[in-house]
């Protein structure tokens, strides 16, 4: 009998394991992890999904070629594109807006640009006083 | 019947199917890059290989082998499989694969393919071609470096459109898809080669980097100008049309378009569209106001002429563009609640050939043929028709029939034209004389005794006078005035009277403005001295110029006749109208287009109704059409551009495009097909169908019915020809009234003519009308060209592009007497006016005859022509 609570016990300590060694790390024997946010800024992971970026190439050229694969695959539909043709019958994309507000940030568009234009950055300060604020357009994501 | 086996399914198919048709009809699919139903089995590409058991060893091409009895195939087995994914291995070798930016992504054959036989590295490797890519040709563009090869386009363009613009050019490796050195294109722009490449090889322009495939939305509606009647397919992203295609599994046109059809339809968001009611205010102007003034003037506007003069001096005329259900309420409006007969429609002149001339000798106004017996007729005749030009769609299947059938044709023309080149027999007459040429027929026939006579004297009447009356055609008298010969003659009648499936087909319309009424008595005549009229896949096509030429005869916007041909003055049929409508019709018939514009400049007619016309540009006489349109106390037109007419209004209403609204067109065939919305409408217009509604409850009559589906049964009630329209079952296909069948079967004069009083009405012409004046030597031909239709497809800066105005068209033996060269400007002038135009050298122009298109406003050919439908004469000076 005794000996079944304490296997409980431990069974119980194991699976907290981890928590726990948190816990120690956290109080006792470390500092503590909550952030003093927005004094104190988070470092995220690298591959944290936040604010997407539309890169340039080493010309500075737009990667993009505006072939609207992100905006088909997008489960929210936040990303609109107008395409258009440059002077060098190249293919543009006239318009290219992202509707923060409604993304889920699941990285689809990232996975599904051919080319390598779109990225996602560790931006997660993403609040806005209106919601226009919240549309990205092309200029606010190809920022530097 | 063959009977096989596919993949282990029976089917049962006709002697002489392919393998490929056999699979087709078993379900099972085989992929194709160079197949096409439409065309003649090619066999270059070899996507399509099967394993048939009885020839093994080796696999077969499915598309171009023919299936025999006891077959048995597989079409998927691993060696199959294996065969495809090498062919698509190979293809890509070459292929650049630029799919993100190429606009056949998403519906690409070859994209396609390569995903279902999972295709993830190529074995061959090579560098690509790079080619340049021809951004230089209007409306298309031409990739090769996409191109698999697979020769649809090339084929299309000869075997349907009869082109032949492009080909292969070079051998193995090095070879292209080109036109002829190396040229930018110059061809029909039908768009038929860019709607079958499986490949981004050949893209629109129009639709260049604008949209990718999967973003449009696609609705099926009917083009909106000629009466072929095409089935289009929008390309819809937003609010605006991003493309039109064909679809080849729907319509009459299975897919086929023309320039027109394809690419005319950037008007529709022409900046130049009026997007608010206007009227003219004190000082003359015309300034925008808002709908509910607009339409409480033109209300009080009609009332008070209406009041000082009485109805009758009120008209109305409307183009043959506005739907049935358009066109029915129009003329409701004016015979409700105006009370005036003084209706009518397309000039009054287009429509005389089918009214005047196939009711007065058949008994119906209307064509008892489909494009299905032109497709499959074994004679064609055309009479006074480029109808490769003005209903390009029919000339493909002429084309077809000829090429593919072994279809005699035979072609009567004033000046060579494009079916020429595949003619059996080419009579190229003098300047209007036709009918001398068809009564120099009917008398060959008949002393020849080729005529059917069982029919005639069975079924018809006035044979003796006519046989009198055409006595006189005999071989030298007809060759001295058309100058065709007796050998010509002789031959087309034997052709005509073979007793096979003939057609005969002839064009109308504004542009082409002669005595239409004889030209369709006269052929008429041919039609049952050779008895195929009431003959299945025989028949006559009196094609109408506008996408409802035919409807807008059905709906009655004529001065004499009510919705569905009855007769104002017919007390009954007035009565059904009266009691349905709640108000009195005058019972005596109103005035004609010409009439009233006549009638305007005495004083007769005070007040006018014009919807969708234009008379300034299109009517004949225009310094006539101006001065009647200011004599008049009241002017009312609704349009979607202030055309040079809406500048002379008192009030101007602003319409809806075929794109924004629904309703139904009834083509040349009498098929009753329905228009789909697919664009929210302009703001600021209404459609016509809404305007005649408010209009008329300000007039205080009120319409009871105000969507086209409320209209359309409406008029089942009243009209027997449409009762069995209705939208549930209009479909895809349409229906054809006074067919049973949904029109499989063609019986509107019944077997042997059985169901029509049909009659001989002897015609001749005044021959001395042709004979040019000493001061205007030169016969002036006016006509209508390839990339326009009326006056609204020049609002479509893409078909301005590639057919442009401005000139006029002579014989080289004409320029070189005149001295003159291409391009140079010169004043053209008859006894009613002037216009300046540079000159076309064009060898197909018969000497004695210039020729000038008349949809242009910024060319005024009808400044120079009379109303009263005899030639028009000119002269021509350097400029
Ligand atoms: S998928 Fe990439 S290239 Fe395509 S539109 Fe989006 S960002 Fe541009
Ligand atoms: S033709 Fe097809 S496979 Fe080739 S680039 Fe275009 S979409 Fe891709
Ligand atoms: S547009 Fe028509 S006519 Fe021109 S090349 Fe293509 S198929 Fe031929
Ligand atoms: S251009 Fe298109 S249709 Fe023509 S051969 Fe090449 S792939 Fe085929
Ligand atoms: S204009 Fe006539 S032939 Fe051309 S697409 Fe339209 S209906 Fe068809
Ligand atoms: S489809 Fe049969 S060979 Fe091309």
């Amino acid at each position: 009998m005794i000996g079944s609570i304490i296997k409980h016990i431990w069974a119980l300590l194991c699976g907290l394991r981890e928590t726990l060694w948190y816990f120690l790390k956290t109080t006792i024997l470390g500092k503590p992890i909550t952030l003093m946010y927005p004094e104190e800024k988070w470092t995220p992971y690298p591959r944290f999904h936040g604010l997407h970026k539309l890169l340039r190439d080493d010309n500075g050229k737009e990667k993009c070629v505006a072939c609207c694969l992100c905006a088909a695959v997008c489960p929210a539909q936040c990303i609109t594109i107008e395409t258009a043709e440059n002077e060098n019958n190249e293919k543009y994309a006239s318009s290219y807006q992202i509707d923060i507000s409604r993304c889920i940030f699941c990285g689809y568009c990232v996975e599904a640009c051919p080319v390598g234009a779109l990225l996602m950055t560790g931006e997660y300060e993403l609040a806005e006083y209106t919601r226009e604020g919240m549309l990205y357009n092309k200029e606010r994501l190809l920022r530097e | 019947m063959l009977s096989l086996t596919i993949d282990e399914r029976e089917v049962d198919v006709k002697e002489g199917a392919t393998i490929l048709e056999a699979a087709e009809a078993a379900g099972v699919y085989v992929p194709t890059f160079c197949y096409h139903k439409r065309l003649m089995p090619f066999g270059a590409c070899r996507m399509c290989v099967v394993e048939v058991e009885q020839m093994k060893g080796r696999l077969v091409p499915s598309c171009s082998t023919p299936a025999t009895n006891g077959m048995v195939i597989h079409t998927n087995t691993a060696e199959v499989r294996k065969a495809r994914k090498t062919l698509l291995e190979l293809l890509l070798v070459h292929h650049p694969l630029d799919c993100p930016v190429c606009d056949k992504g998403g519906e690409c054959k070859l994209q396609d393919l390569v995903y279902e036989y999972e295709l993830t590295e190529n074995r061959f490797q090579d560098s690509k071609f790079g080619y340049p890519v021809d951004y230089y040709s209007p409306l298309i563009e031409r990739n090769t470096n996409r191109c698999v090869l697979c020769g649809m386009c090339a084929r299309v363009c000869d075997e349907v459109v009869g082109v032949a613009a492009i080909s292969f050019v070079d051998r193995g490796f090095k070879t292209v898809i080109g036109t002829n050195f190396e040229r930018v294109l110059n061809c029909e722009f039908c768009g038929e080669c860019v709607n079958i490449c499986p490949v981004g090889a050949l893209t629109d322009k129009l639709f260049k980097y604008k949209a990718r495939s999967w973003e449009l939305k696609k609705v099926n509606t009917i083009c909106s100008y000629c009466s072929t009647g095409c089935t289009l397919t929008l390309g819809i992203k937003g609010n605006s049309i991003y493309r039109i295609i064909g679809d080849d599994t729907i319509g009459v046109n299975k897919g086929s378009l023309c320039a027109k059809g394809r690419f005319g339809y950037q008007y529709i968001t022409s900046p130049e569209r009026m997007n608010s009611p206007l009227i003219k205010n004190e000082a003359g102007e015309l300034v925008r106001v808002t709908w509910e003034e607009a339409l409480e003037r033109a209300a009080k506007g009609f009332t008070e002429v209406k009041e000082k003069r009485g109805a009758e001096h009120i008209g109305g005329i409307c183009s043959d563009r506005l739907t049935n259900e358009e066109v029915y309420l129009f003329q409701k409006f004016m015979r409700a609640a105006l009370g005036t007969n003084n209706i009518d429609h397309a000039g009054g002149f287009s429509y005389s050939g089918l009214l005047k001339g196939f009711k007065s000798s058949l008994g119906y106004a209307a064509n008892d043929i489909t494009l299905n017996d032109v497709r499959c007729a074994d004679v064609i005749f055309v009479v006074r028709s480029n109808l490769s030009e003005t209903h390009p769609v029919i000339g493909y299947q002429v084309n077809m029939a000829v090429k593919r059938d072994e279809s005699q044709l035979i072609v009567a023309s004033d000046k060579t034209i494009k079916l020429n080149k595949l003619a059996a027999v080419s009579l190229t007459h003098k300047p209007g004389t036709e009918i001398v040429l068809l009564n120099g027929l009917i008398q060959a026939i008949i002393s020849e005794n080729l005529y059917d006579k069982e029919l005639v004297s069975s079924s018809t009447e006035g044979f003796e006078q006519l046989k009198a009356k055409t006595a006189r055609y005999g071989f030298d008298y007809v060759e001295k005035i058309t100058g065709i010969k007796e050998d010509k003659i002789r031959e087309t009648a034997r052709l005509l009277s073979q007793n096979k499936k003939v057609c005969i087909l002839v064009s109308a319309g504004l542009g082409i403005i002669s005595d239409d009424e004889k030209l369709a008595q006269a052929v008429a005549n041919l039609a049952m001295l050779t008895g195929m009229v009431g003959r299945k896949g025989s028949g006559i096509g009196f094609l109408g110029e506008k996408c409802n030429s035919q409807g807008t005869l059905d709906m009655g916007a004529l001065p004499h006749l009510l919705p569905g041909f009855e007769e104002v003055s017919d007390e009954k049929a007035r009565n059904a109208f009266e009691e349905a409508w709640k108000t009195s019709i005058p019972s005596q018939p109103g005035q004609s287009a010409l009439e009233m514009f006549e009638g305007a400049e005495k004083g007769s007619i005070n007040a006018l109704y014009l919807v969708g016309e234009n008379p300034v540009v299109s009517y004949p006489d225009t310094a006539q059409t101006i001065k009647a349109l200011e004599s008049l106390d009241f002017l009312v037109v609704q349009d979607l551009f202030l055309t040079p007419t809406a500048k002379c209004a008192d009030v101007v209403l602003p319409a809806a495009s075929f794109a924004e609204k629904s309703g139904t067109y009834t083509n040349f065939e009498r098929r009753v097909q329905k228009l789909n919305c697919g664009l929210n409408k302009l703001e600021g217009v209404k459609t016509d169908l809404e305007i005649f509604g408010e209009l008329s409850l300000k007039m205080g009559y009120e319409m009871n019915t105000s969507t086209p589906d409320e209209v359309m049964k409406e008029i089942g009630t009243l009209v027997p020809l449409y009762t069995e329209v209705n939208y549930s079952r209009l479909g895809e296909e349409g229906i054809v009234w006074g067919s049973p069948n949904g029109g499989k079967e063609t019986t509107l004069y019944g077997e042997k003519l059985s169901k029509v009083k049909a009659r001989f009405i002897p015609v001749e012409v005044d021959e001395a009308m042709l004979e040019p004046d000493k001061d205007y030597p030169l016969l002036l031909l006016v006509g209508s060209v390839l990339f326009h239709s009326g006056s609204l497809s020049t609002k479509s800066p893409e078909l301005d592009q590639v057919g442009p105005g401005g000139w006029v068209a002579m014989s080289m033996e004409d320029a070189r007497d005149y001295q003159l060269t291409d391009g140079q400007p010169v004043f053209v002038r008859s006894k009613r006016g002037e216009i300046a135009l540079k000159v076309k050298i064009n060898k197909k122009q018969t000497k004695g005859t210039v020729f000038i298109p008349y949809h242009f406003e910024s060319q005024p050919v009808n400044t120079l022509t009379s109303k009263d439908l005899r030639p028009t004469f000119v002269e021509i000076r350097k400029g």
